[in-house]
C-alpha cells in the first residue's frame, strides 16, 4: 500500500486535515513569531546602531593614522572618522564663543542621519550631506549668542570657514551630553588648515565602522589586537545603557510570548492526536482483524505522520513568511529602519525542532496507543483508546513542553514558573472540573428541563469535560499571563520615559541667575524642575594614600559634583546611612563609580574643590536609575562641608516642540548658559518602546487567534457523539432551541470553571515571573477573578455553539443513519 | 481443523470477577460451516473472538492446524489472521474514507501483494457478490446490504480457510438478511471454506451443517 495512496485517502476522509492544520498552526506560529521577533531585532539593533553612527566604534585620545587601520578592514566594512575637540571660535565683530567641533570624515555617519534646519530653532529636516570643505555648520544657539547668520565666516584656528547650515542632531551626540559645547561641525579635510588640533591636543577621536556581522568582528578582533590600549571598543549595548535594556526587555517578553505560542500549539496538537487516535482506533482493530502486524500498523502511521509532518513544516514555514510579513506591513510607521533585514535561519530551524518534539511528545503517544490497540474492537464497540487522560500521556507532553519552552527561551525560571502553573492547573483542573460535573451539578435542585439537560450532557462527559476545562483553562491562563506581563512591561517603559520628562538641560546657570531663570520658565508656562548645584572637585587621596601624576582615569579624578541634604528622586540607598547632622563631613558615591574607583564605604577621599581640600568619609552608596533621563552625579556631599565660593547650577525643563523658539529669548538672556537639547533622544527612545508595544501586541493576538481554536478543536472533538445524543433526543421529543440553550449553558459553565483556573495559574506564573525577570512584586489583579471567567464563558458559549450548532440543527434521520 | 481445547474466559470489572467462558471444548472440521446459537450476553462472540484469536483465552488452548493460536502473540496471530481468517461483522466494519474496491483490496495489500494485483483480486470478488457497478463508492453511499456484500468480498479475497460471521444479518432487514446469507453460504460451499457463525436467530443457525448453543458459558450440542 503506498504512501501517498494512504495519505490521499486520509485527507479525503477529513481524518488527517485536522491534525495537519494543527501542526500547520504550530509550525507557523512558532516559526512566525521568532521570525518576527528575530527580524524585529534585526531591525531595533538596526535602530539603536544609528546612536552610534556605526556598529562598532574605536574610541582613542589620539588621532590614528590611517595607515594603522586601513589594511585590516575587508571589503565588506565600511569606515569613518570624527575626531571631537574643544576650541574658541571668532566672529568678524570680536565675538567669541568656547565651541566643541568635530571634524567629520565623508562617510560619517555610517548609521542613522543627521538633521538640520533652516533656521535656528526651526523645523528639522534629514540630510545625507556634509558640510563642504571649507565650510562648517553651527549649533542653533551659537546664532543668537555669536550674532550671527548663515553665510557669515568664521575663524577657527588658522582657518576662515564659512557658515554653511546649521546642525541639530548627530546620530552619535547622545553619549556624552553633559560635556558638550555648542557644535561646530566641520571636514576632516580642514583639520590641516586649521593648526588647532596638534601632537599633545586633548581630542576625542573615532573610528567608525560598518558591515556585515563577521567581517566586523574580524576586524575588530585584528584592529583591538594591533592597537592594544590605545583604542577603547564601543557597541550599542556598551554606548546606549537605556536602549540596550529596552532591546533586552523587548527580547525577554517576545521570547516568552514565543514560548507561549509554543505551549498552545502543544495542547492544540495534544487534542487533534487525540482525536486522531481515538477516530483510528476502529481502522487499526479492523486492520489488525485482516491481518496487520504492529510492527505494519506503526510502519502506516510512521510513515504518514513522517508525510503529514513534512507538508505541514513546510506549509508552516510560508505562512510564517506571510504572518511575518503581515506584522511588518502592520507596523510600518513605526520601525523607522527601512532598509533590508536578513531571513535568519534560526526561526526555521525552531519550527522544525518545534515540529519533531510536538511529533514525538503530543502525538507520538496517541500512535503508539494505536499501534498497541485491540482487534477486539470489532466485536467490543464500546472499547476506547483514551480512557481520560494517562500519567505518561500528560509526563510526556509535559516534558516536551519543558523542552520546547528551554529551547526556545533558554531561561529555566521562565520555564519552571510556566511548567509549575501547567501542573498545577492540570492536576487541580482536571481533580476539580470531574468533581464539579460528577458531583455538584447533581446536588442542584432540577428546577428546568434545561438546566437537567445540560447537567445531564455534562455528568455524561465529565471526563472529556475535564479535559476539555483543562486545555482551555492552559490557554486562557498562558492568554492572561502574557495580557498581565506585557502591561507590566509596557508600564514600566512608559513610566520611565513619561511624555513630560525633561528634554532639555541647563547647565552653567549661576546662582544669582536661578530665580531668574525659574522666572522666565514660569512667564512662558514651562515646568521648572529643581535646580541643583554643581561644582568640580578633584579627588587627591584615598584614606592615606596620595593619588599621584596620572593615576585613575581622569573622568575619576576630575567629577562633577552636587550637594543636597535629602535623598534626590531615582536614587536607592544600598549600603551606609544618608546624611546625619554630626561633626563629620560626609559623601554619597554611586555604587559603579565606587568599583570603578576602588573605594569603599567607610573610606575618607579627599577633594581638591578651587583652593579648598576637603577630607569627607564616605557614608553611604547608592543605585542610580540612569534611564530615569534626571540630572544625576556620581558624587553628592553634605551641604555644610561644601566651602563657600563659585558653584554653577544645572537645570532641566520640558520643553514642546512647539516652543522650541524660546530657546533663542533663552540663550539672548542669559548668554552663558549651556542648553542640551536631549528630546531628539528621548524621541528615538520613545520611538522604539512604541514599536515594541507594537509588536507585542501583534504577538498577542496571533496568540488569541491559536487560543481559540484550541477551543475549536477541543469541541470537535465531540462533535460526533453530541451530533448523535441530540437526534436520539429529538427523536423522543426535545425541541431544537431546548438543545441549543443546553448547549450555552453547558459551554458557559465549562468556559466559567477554565476561567477560573486559567487566571489562577495566571496570577501563579506572574508572580514567579515578577520575582524573577522584572525584580518586582506582584500584588495581582483583583477584577480579572471576575472578568476572565465571564468572558471565558460568553467565549466558549459562542464558540461551542458555532462548532455544535450542527450537531443540534440536523435532522435526527440524517444523524442517526450518518452514526 | 480448529480445535478448541477446555477454554475458559473471565473478566474482571471493578472488584467483581464474571466467568464468561467456563470449560468450552470444540473441533471445526475443513469445509464445515458450524452456528454457535445464543442469547444475548451468553457468550457467543467472546468464543468468537477466542475461536478468530482476536483475544487470548484465560485458560485453554486454541489450535489451527499445527499453529497454536492462544499461545502466539498478537503480531503472530495478526499474520495468521491475514493468511488463514475472513470476518463478516454484524456493523460491517468497512473503513469509511476507503472506496468499496479499497476497501476489499485492503487485506490483500497487507498481506504484501501489488497493488494491481489486490485490486484485480478485489474487482473479482466484488463482481461475485454483485457490486461491479459500485466499485468507487463510498460505505456511506451503499445500502445496509450492500456494506455487508461489501465485507463478504472483503472476506473471501484472501481465499482464507476459516471465514467467521458474527450476526451478519443482524442490522439487516429480512429480505436483504436472506440475500446476504445466501451469497455466505454459497461462497463458502463454492471454496470449500470452514465457515463459523455466531447468532440468536435459529432460522439462520440451521442453514449450518451443524449448530451448537452456548449457554452461561457452556456449549451444547444441538444437532
Amino acid at each position: 500500500m503506498s504512501l501517498w495512496w494512504w495519505f490521499e485517502r486520509e485527507w479525503r476522509a477529513g481524518e488527517i486535515q485536522v491534525l495537519f492544520l494543527s501542526l500547520v498552526l504550530a509550525v507557523a506560529m512558532v516559526s512566525g513569531i521568532s521570525l518576527f521577533t528575530d527580524r524585529l531585532t534585526l531591525r531595533l539593533v538596526g535602530e539603536s546602531t544609528q546612536f552610534l553612527a556605526a556598529d562598532v566604534v574605536l574610541e582613542a585620545r589620539e588621532v590614528l593614522d590611517k595607515t594603522e587601520w586601513s589594511s585590516q578592514l575587508s571589503s565588506g566594512v565600511r569606515s569613518a572618522e570624527t575626531l571631537t575637540f574643544a576650541t574658541m571660535i571668532q566672529t568678524a565683530d570680536e565675538g567669541f564663543a568656547l565651541v566643541s567641533a568635530k571634524a567629520v570624515s565623508a562617510n560619517y555617519p555610517l548609521r542613522g542621519r543627521l538633521k538640520t534646519s533652516t533656521t535656528p530653532f526651526g523645523n528639522l529636516a534629514v540630510t545625507g550631506d556634509l558640510p563642504a570643505i571649507g565650510e562648517v555648520w553651527l549649533a542653533p544657539r551659537l546664532f543668537p549668542l555669536l550674532n550671527l547668520n548663515v553665510g557669515d565666516l568664521i575663524v577657527l584656528g588658522q582657518s576662515s570657514l564659512r557658515v554653511s547650515g546649521i546642525i541639530r542632531s548627530e546620530p552619535d551626540a547622545g553619549g556624552s551630553m553633559f560635556d558638550t559645547a555648542p557644535r561646530v561641525l566641520m571636514r576632516f579635510e580642514d583639520l590641516q588648515s586649521t593648526g588647532v588640533v596638534q601632537a599633545a591636543s586633548r581630542v576625542s577621536y573615532r573610528l567608525l565602522l560598518a558591515g556585515q556581522p563577521a567581517a566586523l568582528n574580524e576586524a575588530r578582533e585584528a584592529l583591538q589586537a594591533d592597537l592594544k590600549d590605545r583604542v577603547r571598543v564601543r557597541t550599542v549595548d556598551e554606548s546606549q545603557p537605556s536602549i540596550a535594556q529596552a532591546l533586552d526587555r523587548a527580547e525577554r517578553f517576545l521570547l516568552l510570548a514565543g514560548s507561549v505560542g509554543v505551549l498552545l500549539s502543544g495542547v492544540a496538537m495534544l487534542m487533534a492526536a487525540r482525536r486522531f487516535g481515538e477516530r483510528h482506533f476502529a481502522y487499526v482493530a479492523v486492520l489488525k482483524t485482516l491481518g496487520a502486524t504492529r510492527a505494519k500498523v506503526v510502519q502506516l502511521y510512521a510513515s504518514l505522520l513522517g508525510l503529514v509532518g513534512l507538508l505541514s513544516m513546510l506549509l508552516g514555514f510560508a505562512l510564517a513568511i506571510v504572518l511575518e510579513f503581515a506584522a511588518v506591513y502592520l507596523l510600518q510607521d513605526l520601525i523607522e529602519n527601512k532598509t533590508t533585514v536578513a531571513y535568519p535561519l534560526r526561526p526555521f530551524g525552531v519550527g522544525a525542532v518545534t515540529l519533531l518534539v510536538c511529533l514525538s511528545a503530543f502525538v507520538g503517544p496517541s500512535f503508539v496507543r494505536l499501534a498497541g490497540a485491540s482487534p477486539l474492537r470489532v466485536l467490543r464497540q464500546e472499547l476506547t483508546l483514551f480512557a481520560g487522560l494517562a500519567p505518561l500521556d500528560v509526563g510526556l507532553a509535559l516534558a516536551g513542553l519543558l523542552l520546547l519552552t528551554q529551547f526556545y527561551t533558554g531561561n529555566w525560571i521562565l520555564t519552571g514558573s510556566l511548567l509549575v502553573s501547567l501542573v498545577v492547573i492540570i492536576a487541580l483542573g482536571y481533580t476539580v472540573a470531574v468533581l464539579v460535573f460528577r458531583r455538584l451539578l447533581t446536588k442542584i435542585p432540577l428546577v428546568s428541563a434545561l438546566w437537567r439537560l445540560a447537567s445531564a450532557t455534562m455528568f455524561r462527559h465529565a471526563r472529556a469535560n475535564g479535559f476539555n476545562v483543562v486545555m482551555f483553562g492552559s490557554a486562557i491562563m498562558l492568554m492572561v499571563l502574557l495580557g498581565l506581563v506585557r502591561t507590566s512591561l509596557i508600564d514600566q517603559w512608559q513610566k520611565q520615559l513619561p511624555v513630560d520628562a525633561p528634554n532639555h538641560f541647563v547647565i552653567n546657570l549661576q546662582s544669582w541667575e536661578v530665580a531668574q531663570f525659574e522666572e522666565f520658565l514660569n512667564v512662558h508656562e514651562l515646568a521648572v524642575q529643581g535646580s541643583y548645584p554643581m561644582s568640580r572637585a578633584r579627588l587627591t587621596a584615598v584614606n592615606t594614600r596620595v593619588l599621584s601624576g596620572q593615576e585613575g582615569a581622569d573622568r575619576q579624578r576630575e567629577t562633577n559634583f552636587s550637594w543636597t541634604n535629602t535623598l534626590p528622586a531615582a536614587n536607592t540607598l544600598i549600603a551606609g546611612k544618608w546624611f546625619r547632622e554630626d561633626e563629620v563631613a560626609e559623601v554619597s558615591i554611586e555604587r559603579e563609580y565606587a568599583e570603578r574607583a576602588g573605594i569603599a564605604l567607610g573610606d575618607t577621599l579627599r577633594y581638591r574643590i578651587g583652593s579648598d581640600e576637603l577630607a569627607l568619609v564616605v557614608t553611604s552608596l547608592r543605585e542610580v536609575d540612569w534611564q530615569s533621563l534626571r540630572p544625576n552625579f556620581f558624587v553628592l556631599i553634605e551641604p555644610s562641608a561644601v566651602p563657600p565660593g563659585a558653584a554653577s547650577f544645572l537645570s532641566s525643563f520640558y520643553l514642546p516642540a512647539s516652543k522650541k523658539i524660546v530657546l533663542n529669548e533663552l540663550i539672548s538672556r542669559f548668554p552663558t548658559l549651556t542648553v542640551l537639547e536631549i528630546d531628539l533622544i528621548i524621541k528615538q527612545l520613545q520611538g522604539i518602546v512604541a514599536s515594541v508595544s507594537k509588536a507585542v501586541e501583534a504577538v498577542l493576538s496571533l496568540i488569541v487567534v491559536a487560543g481559540v481554536l484550541v477551543l475549536v478543536m477541543g469541541v470537535a472533538g465531540t462533535l460526533a457523539e453530541r451530533t448523535h445524543e441530540n437526534a436520539v433526543l429529538k427523536v423522543f421529543g426535545a425541541k431544537g432551541s431546548t438543545l441549543a440553550l443546553a448547549v450555552w449553558v453547558e459551554f458557559a459553565t465549562i468556559g466559567c470553571i477554565a476561567g477560573l483556573l486559567g487566571v489562577g495559574a495566571a496570577e501563579l506564573a506572574t508572580w514567579g515571573i515578577y520575582q524573577t525577570m522584572f525584580d518586582g512584586d506582584y500584588r495581582g489583579v483583583w477584577w480579572l477573578w471576575f472578568i476572565v471567567p465571564a468572558v471565558s464563558a460568553g467565549l466558549m458559549a459562542c464558540v461551542g455553539w458555532l462548532s455544535c450548532r450542527h450537531s443540534v440543527s440536523v435532522e435526527p434521520v440524517v444523524a442517526l443513519r450518518e452514526n | 481443523m480448529l480445535i478448541a481445547d477446555t477454554l475458559f474466559k473471565t473478566v474482571t470489572l471493578g472488584d467483581q470477577t464474571i466467568e464468561i467462558l467456563k470449560g468450552i471444548s470444540l473441533e471445526i472440521k475443513p469445509g464445515e460451516s458450524i452456528a454457535i446459537l445464543g442469547a444475548s450476553g451468553s457468550g457467543k462472540s467472546t468464543l468468537l473472538g477466542l475461536l478468530a484469536g482476536l483475544d487470548t483465552p484465560s485458560s485453554g488452548s486454541v489450535r489451527h492446524k499445527t499453529f497454536s493460536v492462544s499461545d502466539a502473540d498478537e503480531d503472530a496471530r495478526a499474520l495468521w489472521r491475514g493468511n488463514e481468517v475472513g470476518f463478516v461483522f454484524q456493523s460491517f466494519q468497512l473503513l469509511p474514507s476507503l472506496t468499496a474496491l479499497d476497501n476489499v483490496a485492503l487485506p490483500v495489500q497487507l498481506a504484501g501483494m501489488t497493488a494491481s494485483e489486490a485490486k484485480a483480486r478485489a474487482l473479482n470478488q466484488l463482481n461475485r457478490v454483485g457490486l461491479g457497478q459500485r466499485l468507487a463508492h463510498f460505505p456511506k453511499q451503499l445500502s445496509g446490504g450492500e456494506q455487508q456484500r461489501v465485507a463478504i468480498a472483503r472476506a473471501f479475497v484472501t481465499e482464507p480457510n476459516l471465514l467467521f460471521a458474527d450476526e451478519p444479518t443482524g442490522n439487516l432487514d429480512g429480505s436483504t438478511g436472506d440475500h446476504v446469507a445466501d451469497l455466505l453460504f454459497s461462497m463458502t460451499a463454492a471454496h470449500d471454506k470452514s465457515l463459523i457463525l455466531v447468532t440468536h436467530d435459529p432460522a439462520l443457525a440451521h442453514r449450518c451443517q451443524r449448530v451448537v448453543r452456548i449457554d452461561k458459558g457452556l456449549l451444547e450440542a444441538v444437532t
